[in-house]
């Protein structure tokens, strides 16, 4: 390798490396302001619009899509909002409720899944989403860098922030899935024929489950949990956890032992894993795990009655 | 170390300017590339880097005695000696649990009940691309293709040469051998080849590939509650995601190869513009067949027999091929497929008198092939089985598309790269001429939108597909 030959490469990688970041920075804010427009769609539409109600809604409902999808919020609090996202658990929840205002007097209600709690892996993957303001929100920030999920070339190229994402923006941007003035957050699942089918597929398996006897909380879901509990206690806000029902719940010994769990920590918990073992239908049901929105309406009601949190 | 880590990143610039800083000390140069490959073995399991030197050393050490051998008898006993130390290792770590398994289910048809023993083995990364790059060394040399180096660096370093070390492409020691004992001379163009054929080849594998893979892992995890669509869309999705998996890794691979000076040859033809079945094997995993076709098709006689014993030839090797890949019935079903294809195909071109198989030749290759790939897929038989069985008997329901995020992404990736392969397919070129053609301006400017392309949509996902081999 001769000078000369030593320089046009070096000024070629130069080249690529400014170029790359020009263009990676381009496209972030090109990205960033579309992005801020979008109020629909699950990933960013539903963060920008919580990000823009949370400080004047007195209710807010956390947790995964059997949040999401199982809780008519309106039926417990008309100034209410379902938070629930699908596939996202309780660090992605906490990092939201880290972002409520301090001193305003508002109900938390997280749904917890003993499944997760009791979970050998949980490495809170699902903040990944949030990285879309990894570069614009503090809070954000610090609790990913706590995760080892940040790529160390996102420092550089801010537009993996966005990986995964793009599509689903320009979508929502272009065709908004709904009205944001009516929209809560509430996502009612309406089961599709092939939906069913896969159900029917699955419940004819037959599946032996087996039960994990030795229960190990997972360290992830206990930190997170109880600095939930403690941000609420300082910050003038009621917890309450709950676990929303499933088809058929045969391993117990996750719930009870949860509920020990929540019970130590004085957290408030109602457990409606059995909501509908003695009124059961497989119309109910869209998987094992989610309701449809038959269902929904039903538990919801009954969710109104029993917390009984009525403006 | 995997080509699309954040170790890979820092490896290969770190062991390129080190390695030109030494060019004027080829014995040095080669210590290092030696060391390195090791290091890159190593950082996934040092311990079985030891296979790795023990089948250098016999295979470094038969080639010269065969060599030296002044008897026909001689040379075949050495030869001998390399197949059952090479084959024999292979059989150890990778069919020794499929051979007892096999065995004890074959007296269970008797109706003997065996005990059979089943080990828990680790297959060591690599071993079946290195087995047959030092096997095709020694065969060469009993041949009289190749003279046996005496530079054991260098043969030690063609074995391990890190590009091609875990997944291939297999490169033959007439091939790179002699470029590992001679000088090599950085070339700009190579450079710049390099850098292009990195870059695609990591946009194919983490961009392509990887989502791709997500609606297939979904769906082939559980192929029993899904309909015929569901599992029509999963398999095409699935020979995409092998196809720019592979080549994609073969990109990489080639790609580093070029930036240190050495030329490999091309593993990837655009397999799936075919327009026949033995044209998919001319561009598919260029580096195995043609092996297969030198070291064991050519050994079982070839086409120099009978009709029949051609055809049986060809399904023995291409049984052997799919076996070569796993160690499951499956792959061996997968092989026989296209044993079966490729005869059938020979017997009827040459009934008809087909020459030229125009436009459906574009279209039945591949619609043959989708169906292959469900058992290299699928997670065993009966999976497999059943997957066949639900598109033969196809029931026309909706497919189920669940994470449309994904589907999308993948599908329009997807798009991005078979316009590529149509591009090159069309302008009769492969991606090395291309990525020579682009002035630096413009090769700055394609490797800057492929790096964003790979920040928006790369996706995490598992190794390489093909490291499982």
């Amino acid at each position: 390798m001769d000078k000369k030959q030593i320089i046009k490469s070096v000024k070629l990688i130069a080249f690529i490396i400014v170029l790359s970041f020009i263009i990676d920075k381009a496209a972030y804010f090109t990205i960033t302001k579309i992005s801020d427009t979008v109020f629909s769609g699950q990933a960013i539409g539903k963060l920008n619009h919580y990000l823009s109600i949370k400080d004047t809604t007195k209710l807010i409902v956390f947790g995964s899509s059997r949040a999401n999808h199982h809780i008519d919020v309106k039926k417990l609090k008309q100034s209410s909002y379902n938070m629930g996202v699908d596939g996202k658990f309780i660090a992605y929840s906490a990092t939201l409720i880290k972002m409520l205002p301090k001193d305003v007097k508002q109900t938390v209600i997280l749904h917890v899944d003993p499944n997760v709690a009791y979970r050998e892996y949980y490495n809170r993957e699902e903040t990944k989403t949030l990285m879309v303001k990894y570069h614009t929100n503090d809070i954000i920030k610090k609790e990913l860098q706590r995760s080892d999920l940040v790529n160390p070339l996102q420092e550089f190229y801010w537009c993996v922030d966005y990986n995964g994402l793009v599509l689903g923006i320009l979508k929502n941007a272009i065709f908004p899935k709904y009205d944001l003035e009516t929209y809560y957050g509430y996502d009612p699942m309406e089961v599709h024929s092939t939906q069913k089918e896969i159900f029917q597929n699955i419940l004819a398996r037959n599946d032996s489950i087996k039960c994990k006897t030795d229960l190990k909380l997972n360290p992830l879901f206990n930190s997170y949990l109880k600095e939930i509990d403690s941000f609420c206690k300082r910050n003038n806000k009621k917890l309450i956890t709950i676990t929303t029902p499933i088809y058929i719940d045969k391993c117990k010994n996750d719930n009870i032992a949860l509920t020990k769990v929540l019970k130590d920590l004085n957290i408030e918990y109602h457990d409606y894993s059995d909501f509908f073992k003695d009124n059961n239908h497989v119309d109910y049901w869209a998987d094992i795990a989610h309701m449809s929105n038959v269902a929904s309406e039903i538990f919801s009601k009954a969710l109104s009655e029993d917390l009984y949190i009525h403006d | 170390m995997l080509f699309n880590s954040i170790e890979y990143l820092i490896f290969l610039p770190t062991v390129f300017i080190l390695y030109w800083l030494l060019n004027k000390d080829l014995k040095k140069q080669n210590i290092l590339l030696l060391v390195a490959s090791y290091f890159f073995y190593a950082y996934w399991d040092w311990t079985f880097l030891s296979l790795i030197i023990y089948s250098s050393f016999i295979d470094y050490y038969i080639g010269i005695k065969i060599y030296e051998s002044n008897s026909v008898k001689a040379k075949k006993n050495w030869l001998r000696l390399s197949l059952v130390s090479n084959l024999g290792l292979l059989a150890a770590f990778k069919y020794f649990n499929f051979f007892t398994e096999s065995f004890a289910e074959m007296m269970l048809l008797f109706g003997w009940q065996v005990d059979h023993v089943t080990l828990n083995i680790i297959l060591p990364v690599g071993i079946s691309f290195y087995t047959f790059q030092t096997l095709s060394y020694t065969i060469d040399v009993y041949r009289d293709k190749l003279k046996p180096t005496k530079d054991i660096v260098a043969f030690f370093t063609f074995v391990s040469l890190f590009p091609q070390l875990v997944a291939g492409p297999i490169e033959r020691a007439s091939n790179l051998l002699p470029q590992i004992e001679n000088v090599r001379k950085f070339k700009q163009k190579w450079f710049h080849d390099g850098i292009f054929q990195i870059a695609v080849g990591l946009f194919r594998k983490v961009v392509i590939a990887d989502n791709l893979g997500v609606y297939v892992d979904s769906i082939y995890a559980s192929p029993d509650i899904h309909n015929s669509s569901t599992l029509l869309i999963a398999t095409i999705f699935y020979s995409y995601q092998i196809y720019f998996d592979f080549a994609g890794y073969s990109d990489i691979a080639i790609g580093s190869a070029k930036l240190l000076g050495f030329k490999f040859n091309q593993n990837f033809n655009l397999p799936y513009f075919s327009n026949s079945i033995a044209d998919i094997w001319q561009r598919w995993h260029i580096s195995l067949s043609s092996w297969l076709r030198d070291y064991l098709y050519y050994s079982l006689g070839g086409s120099r027999g009978t009709a029949f014993m051609t055809f049986r030839n060809l399904m023995l090797t291409m049984i052997l091929g799919g076996l070569w890949h796993g160690n499951t019935w499956n792959f061996a079903i997968w092989g026989a497929i296209h044993g079966l294809l490729l005869v059938t195909e020979k017997i009827l071109f040459t009934a008809f008198k087909i020459k030229n198989t125009g436009w459906i030749g574009y279209i039945y290759p591949f619609c043959l092939v989708l169906v292959s790939w469900v058992f290299f897929r699928a997670k065993d038989f009966e999976a497999a089985g059943l997957i066949v069985k639900k598109l033969i008997f196809f029931d026309f329901k909706i497919p189920f598309i669940g994470d449309t995020n994904a589907i999308v992404t993948g599908l329009s990736m997807l798009l991005i790269g078979m316009s590529l392969d149509l591009y090159l397919f069309r302008s009769k070129q492969d991606l090395e001429t291309l990525g020579r053609k682009l002035s630096p301006i413009k090769l700055g400017a394609a490797v800057s939108v492929i790096i964003l392309l790979i920040s928006l949509f790369y996706s995490t996902s598992n190794n390489f597909i093909y490291f499982q081999f």
